[in-house]
Order: C-alpha cells, then structure tokens, then sequence
C-alpha cells in the first residue's frame, strides 16, 4: 500500500467515525424529542421510551444503516474483519501456524525452483543475439563430452562456411600470474578476437585488445579488485603469464560472465576464468599445425569453438555446410583421428542441456510439494468450517448476513495466505542461498540465479491462489446452510456430510500417492547414488593423493626433451619421499577405434571406443589396480607391451584369456597385450568404466597437463604440503593445481549428482511430511467427530484395542489407497527419470518394497495420536456431550 | 420523495422535525418508521439532494438541519411528475371509462 493509499484509508477511517458520531447525535435527538412528545401525551416515562424506541426501531441498527450507504464502510468492516480474523487466528494458534507453515513451505520452495529454472533454462544468455550462437565441436564416437577441435578446424570452419557471420575459438590453461612480484594460480582463456564481439563484452577500464595484439591481456573485475586493489592504474602494467610478457589492456565490466563450457581436465572443477590472452593466429590448415614450431609462451593446442549465425540462416544450414567441410577434412588427412564425428548446438544447448532434465524432474517435484501443500490447507480449513458452522449459523442469525460471514472467512483466508506468502518469501530466499552455494558446481549459470520481478510475479500469484481456493472452500459450505437445522444440531463439533468426508479422505489419498512418487524417485537416485560411492576392495581412496601439473606452457609446452626431464626428475623426487608407496602419472586419454590383429573383423563394436590412457608404469600400481589375466611388464619390454582393462577384454573377445599376446592396434600403439587389469573408477564415479588400453606416456605426441597419483601409507594432510613445497622446488614456475585425496576428488566428481539427490530429497521429504500432516488432520478430525460413536461404544464394552483398530482401519483405508496410485504413479514417471539413474532399474524392486514399507509405517504413526486420544475418550462425557 | 417534498418550501429542518412534519401533514397516516428516514437522509446527502448543516434547537442541543438543493428541487419534480404518471395510469385501470 502506498503512503498516499494509507493516507486515505486513514482520512475515511477517521471521518467515517465523524460521521457515525454524528448520526448518534442527531438518533439521540429524535429519540429524546419522541420522548418528550410521548411524555407530553400523557404517557409514563417507561412507556414514553418504549413506544419512542419501538416507533423508531433499533437505534444501532438504524445508525448502522444509514452508515452503510457510505462506502467507507465497507473499510470499516473489512477492518472489523481483520480485527475479528486475526484474533481467531490468535486463539488457535497452533491451527494457524500448521497452516501458515505449510504456505510458506509450499509457496517458498516453489519460488526457489522457479527462479532457478528461469535463470538457467529461460533466461537467454548474457550475449548480443544469444539465439544465434552455437556450439560447433569434433566428437568421438565412445566419447562421453565433445574433444578438443584443432586450430586448423577452426581457421577452415570459420572461413568456408557461409552460414556463419562470424567465429570465435577458446583454451583455457591454469597458468601462473606474476604481477609485483606476487605469483597466483589462474585461469586463462585464450581467446580470438572476435570472441569478444560475439560476447558483446564492454571494458570497464582501458580497452579490447586489437586484433594483431600478441601480448594483450584482458583481466576480469575480479581479478582487477582482488589482486590489483582496484587500482585504476592496472590499465598498461607489465605481467607475467607463465615467464612470459603481457601488458594488461582493460579491465572487464564487472557483470561480464563467460559460460562458454570450459575444458575440464577429468576431475577438475569450474572456476571463473579471470584473465583473457590473445591466441595468436597463423595455423591456418593442418598442414601448418603440423609444421608448427613450440611457441614461445604458452598456448593451448587445442580450442572450443562457438559461432554466430547469420540472421537468415538457420543451424541445419550450418550443420550442412559444416558436416561437409568435415568429411573433406577427413579424406584429405587421414590420420589418427579419424571417424570422429561433428556436433553442431545452439550454444544454450550445450551449456545447460545436461542439467535441463534433472532441473525438470525437480520442478515437476516441487509442484508435487505445492499441490499436496494446497490440499492439506485446503483439507484443515474446511475441516474448520465444519466445525464453526454452529458459530457461523448463530452469527447469521443474529442479522450478520451470509454476505458477511462469507467476506469474513474470505478475509481471515487472505489473512493466512499473505501471512504464509511472506514467510514463503524468507523461506524462498534461504533456499535461493542454499542452492546457489551448494550447486554452483553442480548446476551451470545457477551462480547468477536472482529472485526477480517474474519470479515474485509468481509467488504472488500462487498466493492469491491458494488464498482464493481455500477461502472459498469453507465460504462454500456456508451457502447451503440451513440456519435452523444447524443450531439445533447437537454434538460439540458439528458433523459434516459424508460427501465431504469422503471428498477429503480421497484429497488426503492423492496427497500420499504424490508423496509416494516423490519418495521413490529420491529412494531411486539414493540407491544410485550408494552404488556409485561403493569401491572396490582394495580400493582405498583416502589413501591416494591427486596432483594436477600443467606443462603446456613455457619452455615445457611441446617441448618433449624438457616435459620428459621434469616429469623423471618429479617421479623420483616424490617417489622418495617417506610415506610414499608408488606413484604415477596419467598424460592425457584419447578415444580411439582399436583393432585387434588376429581376431576376426573384431573392431570394437560400431559406436563403441576404447580409452588409450597413457600412463607410466606407477600408475596403476599407486591405484591399487589388480591383474585378473597375465602379468605386469616388466622393466625392459616397458614400451613394447600394453595393457588393457576388464572391459575392453569382454568387449573384444567375451573370454579374457583371448587377449593376452594379441596385438593392439590403435593410432599412437601397435602392441601386444601382456596383461589385463581389472576396472576401476579413478576419475569419474557415476561413468561406467570404459574400455581402456594401457599405453606408455612417452608415446604420446603431446603433454600437456598431467595428473599425478602417489600412493601413501600415512595421513594425507602431512604429506601434502611436503609435496607441494618439493615439486614447487624443481620447478616454480610449473603450476600446480589440485593436490588432494582421491577421495575429494572423486566426491567432487559427483557435485551434480549429491546436488540433485539432496534437491529431490528435500523435496521428497517434505512432502512426505506434509501427506503425513493430511493425515493426521483427517483423522483427528474423525476422531472428534465420532466422539460420541466412540463413548457409545466403549460403554458397550468395546476395549482399547478394537477403538484403535477402528481409528488406524480408517486411516489405513485411505493410505492404502494412496500408496496404491502412489505405485502405479511411481512406475510410470521414474522411467523419465532414467538417466539421472546409474546402475539402476527404474522399476527396482527393492527401492519400491523400501518406500511403500516407510510410508504405510508413517501412515501408521500418523494415526497413533487421534487413536490414542480416541481411547481416552470417557464415555461419560462423549455421551453426556451437548 | 415526501422527506424532500416536506424541505420544499425552503425550509431547515432536523430529522425528528421531518419526521413529525410528515405525520401531522398526512393526517397520522403514515406513522413513519422513524428510523429508516437516516439512512434515506444519508443517501440524499452523498447524492447532493439535500444538505446538512448543524445548528442549534430551541432548547440548545445541537441538531442536523436539512435543506433542499437546486438538484435536489429538481429531482423532486422528477418524482413527482413520475408519481402523477403512475396515478392517472392506476386511475385509468380501475375506471376503465
């Protein structure tokens, strides 16, 4: 309410009293004039006043009318209404706040999901023409995400396809930033010019770098308040990027956001990328990339690439004209990359798609939670109708008007509902906090998640909603009242008829179906979720430290001579250290076809690949890794032989025994298998273990980042800063990010996931609790009602157990038939939540078997109260009632 | 339409006067419900047929005294033009000469 609407109401308040003053002035005049005539008439003074005040009429009434006919009345009474309301709501306070609590539970995880759904699927992205940008990328059949596309690709892509207005390519790199001496580990994105009109990114300071610029850095306002001070004068300083020299051009706007998917090295996490360098063009073709000499400086050698479209064209247009380019590429370099397979996306596509299912499955769950929310409100205030009809029949009446009594429970309705709308705000915005903190790992673009206009829109809405349905449902039953019939209804609380008891029972039994639904789909990703944490035996994951180095740049990066010396020189030192059992190194993984010599045409399945891990020998001896066929290699045959997991070995030949000796064919090997190793999960927990090959890390053409596993038999949190100081010390230059267990890494790997699971079951939870609520309310209701049945029959000799068996009888009719529809619900919509399921059927009988037995149990335990308040009944008092 | 025929002849009267104006004039007629003049008062107040001003009774008290506005003249001429209507119709059926 504005303060001039306040203003208003306040002036007709107040003159509305003025004026009620002064009718009972002038009434009292008459009235005292009528007497004195009648008194003049010769009349007694009793009788003078009794005749006056009947040829009159009520004084009150007749002031009330003539009040009426001004419209601030009609303020007044809604005042009244709200005086009268909220002290109702104050003497049963429990009844109102089991209601206010379930509003603001419903209407407060409602708002959250909903804002979360906007900013993440609805809201375009923060980019000019954002429709138009999409995501362009090689991919490998048996990749689980897109590869890496080569520089070349790009140049050739963004040069012949006409569909395209303009193209841009980006790698990321964890680099080391010396800036006044001071050295931190950063993100940067290499970025081609024309990055920056697609982003449409503005400078804040300085300016955009141009497009011949080779040293010119771009910083984020992060970066610029957090390592810089916000000292404008960044604008020209001189840097350090991995030993080598950028001059910072331009600070960027604080609100810029760069949600192109990043490349994630397996295991690693999203960070905010806080410095843009340039990438220097000059690989044109593949033919320049393969004569390329190592750079000076660090560069990625792969890139992601996003592009606009034209305005005419469309993405199918590009996808042809693309997919063409690619098959000539194809013929033209056959080479060990081929069959690879080109993805072209919107942008917006590739972003979130994978979080589009999950975010669905949870805001179809949370409208679960409001509906069953709305019907328990719905449920208890009409139970409480029922109950005050003996009330509304004698305020009726006493001349209320059913237009009143009806406006009245309206307004103690919309006193609920706004009550519960404010405390589902606050609740809304701690859930909002929640899951921004808890889920921006898990979830892209959450991080901006706002509760805005569209959003309170919303919560408004549903609050008027629910305000209005349950307003009317007791405002309904009193239409029909027969005023008569009513008061001279006997029984404390009043009966209400069987259709409406049958109507609510069967609301209470939609409540726990929904319920159900949701406590199988969280019991499902739960179980899922168990599996997935399971290790093998031997597997100790809190026993094994992760070390990520990067030597992708400096005067490591395609440096093979220099890469090698680091990586002997870091293998000893580390190996020596005390506590330290084995260590090894993982180079890279690359999807590729692989034949195997001597098997019939025993390519792997079409669609299938396998995994070249290119490891040193520590490897899979710092995992615990165990041999189930042949025998490790040894010292002198370490690069002629491969080794291959459980996987490929079933792949290939279904007996594992026939791989050992046969050659391996693949791009980078061409070796006999000498042993096969059983799987194991080092990187992700919730992929199946693919079909891996073993290869030696020398050969592989190119190193970039490589991840270190050690081995220990101590605590990890003594050993890791010892092995951060030595590797720091061979190398100060070399980055090193993520030193933790295995264990942390692999729970982080599963972000996600715990994310959805906890979603989903807070969800499930909760609405769990409020079917639980339905019953309860239903119940107890019964019980008071059939109070009298009761006291009849324990006076007839009926015992505790028969009073509580037709209490839980009751209640257990209507759960059962919830759990019935809950089940056949269940079956239907868990299978749309399939691939948010690992390892499971969506049908999992112990899963079911599990919710169906918490429910009925709970449904159980729901009803102990009212059984337990139905045996207290004394008979005495039920049959003495009223 | 006989409270505001009794304020015609420009005159200010409070609520009882009215009400008795009305009685004697009428022969005892009509014994008005004394109470539903207000609320009829308060509706020809808000739509400006008549005003209000508190004055003072012969006896000292404070009182409401009525009188007529110039719509409020008219729209007795509208109501009294629509009551000559309605009775010649009425004397029309009955004497069907």
């Amino acid at each position: 309410m504005t303060f001039k609407q306040l203003l208003e109401r306040a002036g007709s308040w107040v003159q509305h009293r003025h004026r009620t003053d002064e009718l009972d002035e002038e009434i009292r005049l008459h009235l005292d004039l009528r007497i004195q005539r009648n008194l003049e008439r010769g009349m007694t003074p009793t009788d003078a006043r009794t005749r006056a005040i009947r040829q009159f009429g009520d004084p009150t009434r007749v002031r009330e009318a003539a009040a009426d006919i001004w419209i601030s009345r009609w303020l007044d009474d809604a005042w009244q209404d709200l005086r009268f309301g909220s002290r109702w709501l104050k003497r049963s306070p429990g009844f109102s706040a089991v209601i206010v609590a379930t509003l603001a539970v419903g209407i407060g995880v409602n708002t959250a999901m909903f804002s979360v759904i906007n900013s993440v699927l609805l809201q375009p992205l923060p980019y000019p023409a954002p429709d138009r940008l999409i995501w362009i990328a090689n991919s490998h059949p048996g990749c689980s995400d897109d590869c890496f596309n080569s520089r070349a690709d790009f140049a050739i892509w963004a040069r012949e396809a006409p569909s395209l207005e303009s193209a841009a390519a980006y790698g990321n790199l964890d680099l080391a930033l010396v800036a006044d001496g001071r050295s931190t580990a950063e993100r940067v994105a290499f970025v081609t010019p024309e990055l920056w009109r697609l982003s449409g990114a503005i400078p804040r300071l300085g300016r955009l770098p141009n497009a011949d610029e080779r040293t010119a850095l771009m910083i984020s306002w992060g970066l610029f308040e957090r390592q810089f001070s916000g000292n404008p004068g960044v604008v020209g300083k001189a840097v350090e990027l991995d030993g080598r020299s950028f001059e910072i051009v331009g600070v960027l706007d604080r609100g810029f956001r760069f949600l192109f998917p990043q490349e994630l090295y397996t295991g690693d996490e999203i960070r905010d990328i806080d410095a843009y360098a340039p990438l220097p063009n000059g690989i044109e073709t593949p033919g320049d990339a393969m004569r390329a000499t190592p750079q000076t400086g660090p560069v990625p050698a792969w890139v992601r690439v996003v592009a606009r479209l034209r305005h005419e064209a469309t993405i199918e247009q590009a996808r042809a004209e693309l997919t063409l380019i690619h098959d000539r590429l194809n013929r033209q370099y056959p080479g060990p990359f081929r069959k690879r397979k080109l993805v072209v996306l919107p942008l917006v596509d590739r972003i979130v798609g994978e979080a589009r299912l999950a975010l669905l499955v949870l805001l179809g769950a949370v409208s679960f939670v409001l509906v069953i929310a709305c019907v328990n409100v719905a449920n208890l205030l009409m139970a409480r109708a029922s109950a005050r009809r003996k009330e509304i029949a004698i305020r009726a009446a006493l001349g209320a008007g059913k237009h009143r009594v009806v406006r009245q429970f309206l307004t103690e309705a919309v006193l609920l509902g706004v009550l519960g709308g404010l405390a589902g705000m606050v609740l809304a915005r701690l859930a909002l906090f929640a899951i921004i903190h808890f889920g921006a790992q898990a979830v892209p673009r959450v991080a901006d998640t706002v509760m805005d206009s569209n959003v309170l829109a919303f919560a408004v809405l549903v609050t008027l909603m629910t305000a209005v349905l349950f307003g009317l449902a007791p405002a309904g039953t009193v239409g029909r009242l027969n005023l008569e019939e009513v008061l001279r209804e006997e029984g404390r609380a009043a009966s209400s008829s069987g259709n409406q008891q049958r109507l609510r029972a069967a609301l209470v039994s939609g409540e726990i179906a929904l319920a159900m639904i949701l406590v199988t789909g969280a019991g499902l990703m739960m179980r899922s979720f168990w599996r997935m944490n399971t290790y093998p035996p031997g597997f100790s994951p809190e026993k094994v430290i992760v070390m990520k180095l990067s030597l992708a740049g400096g005067k490591y990066g395609r440096n093979w001579p220099a890469q090698d010396t680091y990586l002997r020189q870091m293998l000893a030192t580390i190996g020596g250290l005390p506590g330290v059992e084995a260590i090894g190194i993982d180079c890279g993984s690359f999807n590729q076809a692989v034949k195997v010599e001597g098997l019939d045409d025993s390519v792997l399945q079409p669609g299938a690949g396998a995994k070249l891990r290119a490891v040193s020998p520590g490897y899979l001896h710092a995992l615990g890794a165990t041999l189930t066929r042949g025998r490790w290699p040894s010292a002198h045959e370490k690069f002629d032989v491969v080794l291959v997991n459980q996987s490929l070995a079933f792949q290939i030949g279904g007996a594992a025994q026939d791989v050992v000796g046969k050659v391996i064919n693949a791009s980078l090997v061409r070796n006999p298998v000498v042993g096969v190793v059983a799987d194991f999960k080092d990187q992700q927990l919730d992929l199946r273990p693919t079909p891996q090959v073993y290869i030696p890390y020398q050969k592989l053409p190119v190193i970039g980042s490589v991840r270190a596993v050690i081995r220990i038999n101590v605590d990890a949190s003594s050993l890791i800063p010892v092995t951060r100081e030595r590797v720091s010390a061979i190398d100060p230059n070399v980055p090193v990010h993520r030193l933790q267990t295995l264990e942390q890494d692999l729970f982080d790997s599963l972000a996600p996931r715990r994310f959805n699971l906890y979603l989903l079951g807070a969800f499930a939870a909760t609405a769990l609790l409020l079917a639980l609520v339905g019953i309860f309310g239903v119940i107890s209701f019964i019980v008071t009602q059939r109070t009298r049945e009761i006291g009849i029959r324990v006076a007839l000799g009926a015992r505790r157990p028969d009073i509580v068996w037709m209490v839980a009888r009751h209640g257990m009719r209507i759960a059962v038939l919830g759990l019935g529809a809950g089940l056949a619900g269940a079956l239907v919509l868990s299978r749309f939540m399939a691939t948010m399921i690992y390892d499971l059927d969506t049908a999992d009988p112990t899963t079911l078997l599990a919710v169906t037995a918490l429910l009925s149990l709970s449904a159980l335990l729901a009803c102990c109260h009212p059984a337990y308040r139905a045996t207290a009944v004394d008979p005495l008092i039920a049959l003495r009632d009223d | 339409m006989l409270i505001l025929q009794t304020l015609a002849p420009r005159v200010r009267m409070h609520g009882f006067e009215i009400a008795d104006s009305i009685e004697r004039v009428s022969g005892e007629v009509f014994q008005v419900e004394e109470g539903s003049l207000y609320p009829a008062l308060q509706r020809m107040l808000l739509k400006g047929w008549i005003v209000g001003h508190w004055g003072r009774t012969s006896e000292n008290r404070r009182a409401r005294y009525y009188t007529l506005t110039n719509a409020g003249r008219k729209q007795l001429q509208r109501e009294l033009a629509h009551y000559d209507l309605a009775v010649r119709a009425i004397a029309r059926v009955l004497n069907p000469a």
